[in-house]
């Protein structure tokens, strides 16, 4: 694998990592976005979003490695 | 029978004859070869080919065990799968996909033991890995049995028997899978993937708006389960295990793994990477959500009862002609899992065992019907079993789920690794099925309580892994045919690129 390639699994791995928001799981936290959405919540989006970034570049290298 | 059953089951029913047909359809174009019957010739477009892996992926557990945990234990539920799941496994997908593609069309190989084995030709790893999935997906596969006879139970207010739904779903997947083998599963996968995404967030919609909209719904769950909008219900620890277990075990499942198998070239597996995450997050999220406004409202389900909340939503808070419809869309979740599940399980028959004895020299239009004969007897098997299932469907896929997590540092070993050996992958596979069981189970000396809160998964994946690296030190470098063969192959597939 590529240089590029294991950054861009080593990226993931941190990623799994954050996923887990431990240092403020038993807080009580109160709709912030839309009545229904709180912070924990828009915090697991933004991983997501995250998780996406990485797919996109993944499939970048994957291309330019294949020559297409 | 009412007329709101009537007109439940009227929808359902048109659904079910319009997949028939499809499945007909498309099988007419098939031929009697194994290449054609179980991998369609290798030749799906990313449409199609989206379709049929998104749908292998996508079960009863996203629209009946998932709401049902989101019952128990709230919000929780989505980023539970989403954010790890959502976008690893395409990550997996290219990890895996851009070796095991090409191997798979230049060797012939069609199962995941295929293309592990393969590496160190050993029929024994072979069987291995073969037994270790089977064992694994015949619990997943029952659960889309249970979700589908939960799910028209509940949607006919119990007129429709929980067997006699099991039972529908049973028939409609055997025949267009027996007539119509991968082409035609993979072509009535691409309208049940269609269904059950725009299907599921139109439930979402209905039901939010007869709610008064998500934040009112939000609010009663707030003021009457506050524990539910809190995290109370889960330990990090859970959280934290579960994640690696959904993101490295989608790739093994077979289904799966073998349908990335089937696409035309590899920049059809990249597409799909790309569309993968947003409807993954859009289904998950949306349901997780369903579930915990549907402890407000219908609160006291137990255990697996909770399972039903989403039919039971539906009947209650849905119109008469939304039912059916979103009728089939759960259906069509359930059954895109369920044919895939049991066309991969019969290529595994087939290509891991039978070939292996004397039905080796027979010929491929007999395979085929072989092919066909088992697709039957699955189903059998699977229905009977169905009726006999104690647990909630997200129990048994919790674990069944571990057991594939664990073949997938083996996995990429024989793909990446050209030092490890057939010893080391061997171990790696039996040491981390014991330690799994052992501590599931507290079977071989071993007792539940040494996970210190995590999944047993955990210590099962990383005890794996430790012993493939160890021993692949030890007994390394490989000096094998199959290990020259396969890195030869890659080499030669940079230089082509290049």
């Amino acid at each position: 694998m590529s240089r590029r390639g294991k950054v861009l699994f080593l990226l993931a791995t941190a990623l799994m990592l954050a996923r887990t928001d431990f240092w403020w799981w038993d807080e009580t936290f109160q709709p912030i976005l839309f009545g229904w959405i709180d912070l924990a919540n828009l915090y697991h989006i933004a991983i997501w979003v995250a998780g996406y970034v990485l797919v996109y570049f993944t499939v970048r290298l994957w291309g330019e490695e294949e020559g297409k | 029978m009412t007329g709101q059953v009537a007109v439940v089951l009227a929808i359902v029913a048109a659904y079910m004859l319009a997949i028939v047909l499809i499945g007909y359809t498309s099988g007419r174009a098939s031929r009697a070869t194994m290449e054609d019957f179980h991998m369609a010739g290798r030749q799906l477009k990313t449409l199609v080919l989206f379709s049929t892996v998104f749908g292998a992926n996508i079960s009863a557990v996203t629209f009946i065990g998932h709401p049902g945990n989101a019952y128990h234990v709230g919000w929780v539920a989505w980023p539970y799968f989403v954010t790890s799941w959502a976008w690893m496994t395409p990550m997996f997908f290219y990890l895996l996909g851009r070796r095991a593609w090409p191997l798979g069309v230049h060797f012939g190989h069609m199962t995941i033991s295929e293309i592990v084995a393969g590496r160190w030709k050993s029929p024994g790893l072979a069987v291995l890995i073969a037994v270790i999935i089977i064992v694994y997906t015949v619990p997943y596969l029952m659960t889309g049995l249970t979700g589908a006879g939960i799910t028209l139970q509940a949607l006919t207010d119990g007129f429709i028997p929980f067997w006699a739904g099991a039972l529908a779903v049973s028939v409609v997947v055997m025949i267009y899978l027996i007539m119509g083998g991968m082409r035609g599963a993979a072509w009535v996968n691409t309208l049940q993937t269609a269904v059950f995404i725009v299907g599921g967030v139109l439930i979402f919609v209905v039901i939010a708006q007869s709610l008064g909209g998500p934040a009112a719904a939000t609010e009663k769950v707030i003021e009457n389960f506050p524990e539910l909008y809190r995290r109370d219900r889960m330990g990090w620890k859970q959280f934290f295990s579960y994640g690696l277990v959904t993101a490295f075990c989608v790739p093994m499942f077979p289904q799966v793994f073998m349908r990335l198998l089937t696409g035309q070239n590899p920049k059809a597996l990249r597409q799909i990477m790309m569309i993968y995450p947003a409807p993954a997050f859009l289904i998950f999220f949306s349901m997780a959500f369903l579930g915990m406004w549907g402890h407000a409202l219908i609160p006291n389900l137990q255990g697996r009862e909770a399972d039903a909340i989403l039919p039971l939503l539906l009947s209650q808070y849905a119109p008469t002609w939304a039912m059916g419809v979103l009728g089939a869309a759960v259906f069509s979740a359930m059954m895109s899992t369920m044919d895939s599940q049991l066309l991969s399980l019969t290529t595994i028959i087939v290509r891991d065992f039978l070939t292996r004895t004397k039905f080796r020299g027979t010929c491929e239009k007999n395979q085929v019907r072989i092919s066909r004969v088992l697709v039957l007897a699955l189903t059998v098997v699977s229905f009977v079993l169905s009726l006999r299932n104690p647990l909630a469907i997200i129990r048994i896929v919790e674990f069944a789920f571990a057991g594939f997590a664990c073949l997938l540092a083996p996995t990429i070993a024989a793909l990446y690794w050209k030092r490890c050996t057939k010893q080391a992958a061997i171990w790696s596979v039996i040491v981390s099925q014991v330690v799994l069981l052992g501590l599931t189970f507290g079977w071989f000396g071993l007792q539940k309580s040494w996970t210190f809160g995590f999944l047993p998964a955990l210590p099962a994946m990383i005890s794996g892994a430790g012993v493939l690296i160890l021993l692949g030190f030890l007994s390394g470098p490989a000096d094998d045919e199959g290990t020259r063969q396969y890195f030869s192959f890659f080499e030669e597939l940079v230089k082509r690129s290049a």
